[in-house]
């Protein structure tokens, strides 16, 4: 890509005009120009940049059975959320969660939201699907045979086990 | 009738009061929310979003705190209105841009906004002088959970409250707090700072968020993780940066004035003088002097004016702003001419 001011050098700036952290317009400079624009601070890479890079490769791996996924209730493709970088509907969060999880992995570093909870939100059914998730990872981990990481995730459970058994705890407050 | 309200009052946060005043302009909290049951807005029909904002509109109507919020259909605004809200920092520049079917609830302080149909449902903000992270927090947990008594959120155990963005999931909480940073701009250690936030994932944009250079010096400073963290574990880590730089500027202020005390004064004086008698003034100008001047008044060098009407006049020279106080639409020449004689009426 050339750098949209001097149509000469490569582009190796790319910044994005951002408000509110919605992407609104993106900037490719080369380094000469980001330097004589004075630009004062690390170029920020757009998020749809940023996630596409993140996706790829994942795509390829999973490309197969990924790619034909779709969301029964809005409609969009796992193909058109990496396109766009934005989910069509909250079922997304669950039809797509293979390709999603590794995904908020590399951009938040976890993949566990661990604040407030909804009052409307049963406690629990909570506590349930918790347990669930939890189980199913921990299959997942003896199928694939770690089973240090296995160990932790039986100890998460029994936690959790223990935790219902212990009246009034239900709200988790730090 | 309700635009014209917002316009004869001072927001409440730019008062330039507040912990920290002299360099915080501004703590602000946003929280991300959907609504259960409907589509998000990047793949929704027009029908689908006219039913998410009447449902929106109803259910605000009912909340304790309701007879505190002016309630905007953005389609009754014009270019300007829309603008304005824009450099009050009460909607974002995507919400001034798109006119469908969105909307915007302000507090009659303008400490609250609610942005209805943005890239979210809902987009609750919250915005208080200097540095206040605790009481922001507080305050707009209160909004939400008030909020969540009618409005059944899109959540998961997984993974948080659900947004249309996977960088906003979980907590869905960005804080951003606005920092004038004069000192380190002239001393060049602006880079240093900016480094080392972005290596703790922290990131920083100008003024209005939308430009890359940082006008008039100013820089937010926000958080970009939402998920695997608690709110408070967000905040506290707020609480543990924005305290460093603050005397990293401090510190700046001093030497600088040690060192080159009249070079400083000197062009803090200048700047001073300029916007007193200028005939014609752009936007950018006025940003650059006014920086040096709110600087000048914090280092005791400037005393016949205050840190309110500094802080308002960074916001009431903007093109809409201007305009409205005008009463017109003005021509770019025009508003120069125009934005001379209100800094020179409000410094004299
Ligand atoms: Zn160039
Ligand atoms: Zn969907």
């Amino acid at each position: 890509m050339l750098c949209q001011n001097c149509q000469k050098k490569n582009a190796t700036v790319h910044l994005t005009e951002i408000s509110n952290q919605n992407v609104q317009k993106e900037i490719h400079l080369c380094d000469d120009c980001a330097h004589k624009q004075g630009l004062p601070y690390k170029a920020q890479f757009s998020i749809a940049e940023i996630l596409s890079g993140l996706i790829e490769p994942l795509m390829g791996k999973a490309i197969g059975e990924m790619a034909n996924l779709k969301c029964q209730n809005c409609g969009i493709s796992y193909v058109d959320f990496k396109r766009q970088a934005r989910f069509g509907c909250a079922d997304d969060y669950e039809v797509f969660k293979e390709g999603i999880v590794p995904l908020l992995e590399r951009i938040h570093g976890a993949t566990q939201h661990h604040g407030k909870i909804p009052s409307q939100v049963n406690q629990e059914l909570l506590h349930e699907r918790k347990l669930k998730d939890l189980q199913r990872e921990l299959n997942q981990l003896i199928r694939t045979e770690e089973f240090e990481k296995a160990a932790e995730v039986r100890d998460k459970i029994k936690k959790l086990k223990d935790k219902a058994t212990k009246p009034n705890n239900s709200k988790r407050k730090k | 009738m309700n635009m014209d309200k917002l316009t004869n009052q001072v927001s409440d946060w730019l008062k330039g009061s507040g912990p920290d005043a002299d360099i915080i302009i501004s703590t602000r909290l946003r929280l991300a929310r959907n609504i259960r049951g409907f589509v998000f807005l990047s793949y929704a029909l027009a029908k689908q979003r006219i039913e998410i904002e009447s449902f929106v509109h109803e259910k605000l109507k009912k909340v304790p705190f309701h007879d505190k919020l002016i309630y905007i259909q953005m389609k009754d605004l014009s270019l300007i209105d829309r603008q304005f809200l824009v450099e009050r920092h009460l909607i974002s520049q995507d919400h001034a841009k798109a006119s469908s079917y969105r909307a915007v609830a302000v507090e009659r302080k303008e400490t609250l906004s609610i942005m209805v149909n943005e890239e979210d449902h809902l987009r609750l903000q919250v915005i208080l002088a200097g540095f206040q992270l605790a009481d922001g927090w507080k305050e707009i947990n209160k909004i939400d959970t008030q909020m969540e008594k009618y409005i059944p959120y899109a959540f998961s155990p997984q993974f948080g409250y659900l947004t249309a963005c996977p960088t906003n999931v979980g907590t869905a909480l960005r804080i951003s707090v606005m920092l004038h940073l004069p000192a380190l701009a002239i001393a060049r250690q602006i880079d240093k700072v900016l480094n080392a936030l972005s290596r703790i994932k922290f990131a920083v944009r100008g003024f209005y968020g939308e430009g890359t250079q940082a006008l008039g010096d100013f820089y937010q400073i926000s958080n970009q993780v939402t998920l695997g963290k608690s709110e408070q574990e967000i905040i506290n880590e707020m609480q543990n940066v924005i305290p460093e730089i603050i005397k990293f500027e401090r510190n700046w202020r001093e030497k600088l004035l040690d060192d080159n005390n009249k070079k400083l004064k000197d062009s803090i004086m200048r700047a001073y003088g300029i916007l007193r008698h200028a005939e014609t003034i752009t936007s950018e100008e006025t940003m650059k002097h006014l920086s040096l001047i709110r600087l000048g008044i914090n280092m005791n060098v400037i005393k016949d004016t205050t840190l309110k009407k500094i802080n308002e006049l960074f916001i009431y020279t903007q093109p809409a702003h201007l305009q409205k106080i005008s009463k017109r639409e003005l021509a770019p020449s025009l508003r120069d001419i125009a934005r001379a004689k209100y800094i020179k009426a409000h410094l004299n």
